[in-house]
């Protein structure tokens, strides 16, 4: 520190009046012989009076502000502040528990689980495919049962037709119809019967006013307990079904247009199960984009669905006698089967 | 350094806390706050907000022993920060003829008036050191332990600050 910085230094403990006897001394000295300092900082009484000037206009102020309500008012509206994000944190907490409460017991599903049937429209048809896996249906109570059977179409293939036959030539189907009317009538016998086909692949169940000529379908029979209410929807559908206005769209020359041809690979890996596709169709009836909705586990198989719903030719939806763009969906069971059973 | 310290515990008393301090140190903050930015209103503001602060954390620690030196330390700080603010908005045209005679609204002698006009010369060091040590009657060490500096750094900028006090208080 030059001579000059530790005059400053006296100077400002002159000014707060801390220097002592000795300081006082030594800053009289310095400033006889620093007429800088002299000039910049001034003599001892020239710096006391200054202070003295800054002591007057501290003592000359009246300003008496009153901050305790205002500090209280901010320091309060804080608190509630706090109080209300807890409440709504709060809130929040108890709302996503009760929801999610709500979902584990099943009384919120909003959407259908894998136990669920998948229901289709098709030409004023209802269409439900279910997993028929025992674990995933509910208990059979002992409550009255009843049962319901619709339309069924059977239709049956020589084996040669779509997975055996290799470079034969398919075979022409052949459809039998049971029409069984759609009543619903108490049948535990039959109930028992039905339980007995349970197996885990997918079968199909088409509804009334189906005709004959379809190509993969299988027999069913289900039964209806009035407890449950997975199935009293079922009943319901049924009696709505045929209500639809709307035209569907659906192959030009009927089902047996589709004819899909599977890869030699397929007879190969003595490919079977049941493909669901479904089919976009613009309003002039072309097919624009197909999907396997459920595959049967074959790539040979689906991607011959697919391909044989591309080059089919569709009716396009009807809406009021209106085409519009819509989709079709159909599905195609394969079997395998060397001793000349199934489709 | 007094302390402002009261023998009760728990969160609820912080805000009981926060009320002694303000009934005991609120003119002299105010006033130190003033003399610092020059405005009333915004040293009403900053005052306002040193306290609130001072809530908060008696609310995180309700048996801290709050001293004035720490009401002092915020209010220099926040000053100095609000200085730092309003440098950027005078670059602005539209709030000077604003901010030229807010600082006389209560004014009540020349010898106060001149001493505004000299401190809205000081850099905000000086302008700290001398007001911390005139204003607020801290000595050279307290002052310098709430600005976090030496004894012998402020009575410097005490004698630098009283340069321009002095060529502006006595041109009057």
């Amino acid at each position: 520190m030059t001579a000059c910085n530790q005059a400053e230094v006296l100077a400002g403990a002159i000014a707060l009046g801390e220097a002592t006897d000795a300081e006082r001394q030594a800053y009289r000295g310095h400033v006889a012989t620093c007429s800088s300092c002299l000039r910049a900082n001034g003599g001892e009484h020239e710096i006391e009076r200054t202070m003295a000037r800054v002591g007057q206009a501290r003592d000359a102020e009246t300003w008496d502000p009153d901050l305790t309500a205002r500090v209280r008012e901010k320091m309060n509206g804080r608190k509630r502040l706090l109080r209300t994000g807890l409440t709504v944190a709060g809130t929040c907490i108890a709302i996503s528990l009760a929801f999610n409460l709500a979902m584990v017991t099943g009384l919120g599903r909003i959407a259908p689980s894998f136990a669920d049937p998948l229901v289709l429209n098709y030409d004023g048809q209802r269409i439900v495919l279910e997993h028929r896996s025992t674990a995933a249906l509910p208990q059979p109570s002992t409550a009255p049962r009843m049962v319901v059977e619709h339309n069924v179409v059977t239709l049956t293939r020589q084996p040669a037709a779509v997975a055996a036959a290799g470079p034969r030539a398919p075979q022409t189907t052949v459809a039998s119809v049971q029409p069984a009317p759609r009543t619903i009538a108490p049948a535990a016998s039959t109930l028992a019967a039905a339980q007995t086909t349970f197996g885990d692949t997918p079968v199909w169940r088409r509804g009334s006013g189906g005709g004959g000529g379809s190509v993969a379908v299988t027999q069913t029979t289900t039964s209806v307990s009035q407890t449950i209410p997975r199935l009293d929807r079922q009943t319901d559908s049924i009696v709505v079904a045929p209500a639809y206005t709307i035209r569907a769209p659906e192959p030009i020359g009927g089902e047996t247009a589709l004819t899909p041809q599977p890869a030699p690979i397929a007879y190969a890996q003595n490919a079977s199960g049941t493909s669901v596709f479904e089919v976009q169709i613009d309003e002039r009836g072309l097919p624009t984009k197909c999907a396997i909705t459920k595959s049967s586990g074959f790539l040979s198989l689906d991607d011959a669905v697919c391909r044989a719903a591309m080059k089919a030719r569709y009716s396009p939806k009807l809406v009021n006698g209106r085409p519009v763009p819509g989709s079709y969906t159909d599905a195609f069971t394969f079997r395998s089967s060397g001793n000349g059973e199934g489709l | 350094m007094e302390q402002v310290y009261l023998a009760a515990g728990g969160a609820a008393i912080a805000q009981a806390r926060v009320d002694a301090l303000v009934r005991e140190y609120q003119t002299k903050l105010v006033r130190y706050v003033r003399r610092m930015v020059g405005d009333a209103d915004t040293a009403l503001d900053i005052s306002q907000d040193v306290f609130l602060a001072a809530y908060r954390t008696l609310q995180a620690d309700p048996e801290r022993p709050l001293t004035a030196g720490w009401l002092y330390k915020t209010a220099t700080n926040n000053s100095i920060s609000h200085l730092r603010r309003k440098k950027i908005v005078r670059m602005l045209p539209l709030d000077r003829d604003h901010e030229t005679y807010a600082w006389r609204i209560d004014e009540r002698s020349a010898a106060s008036v001149d001493l505004q006009a000299a401190m809205n010369q000081l850099p905000s060091d000086q302008a700290s050191a001398i007001m911390l040590t005139t204003y607020a009657g801290y000595s050279s060490q307290e002052a310098a332990a709430i600005l976090g500096t030496t004894s012998d750094a402020v009575r410097q900028r005490v004698c630098r600050a009283m340069r321009t006090l002095r060529s502006v208080m006595t041109d009057y």
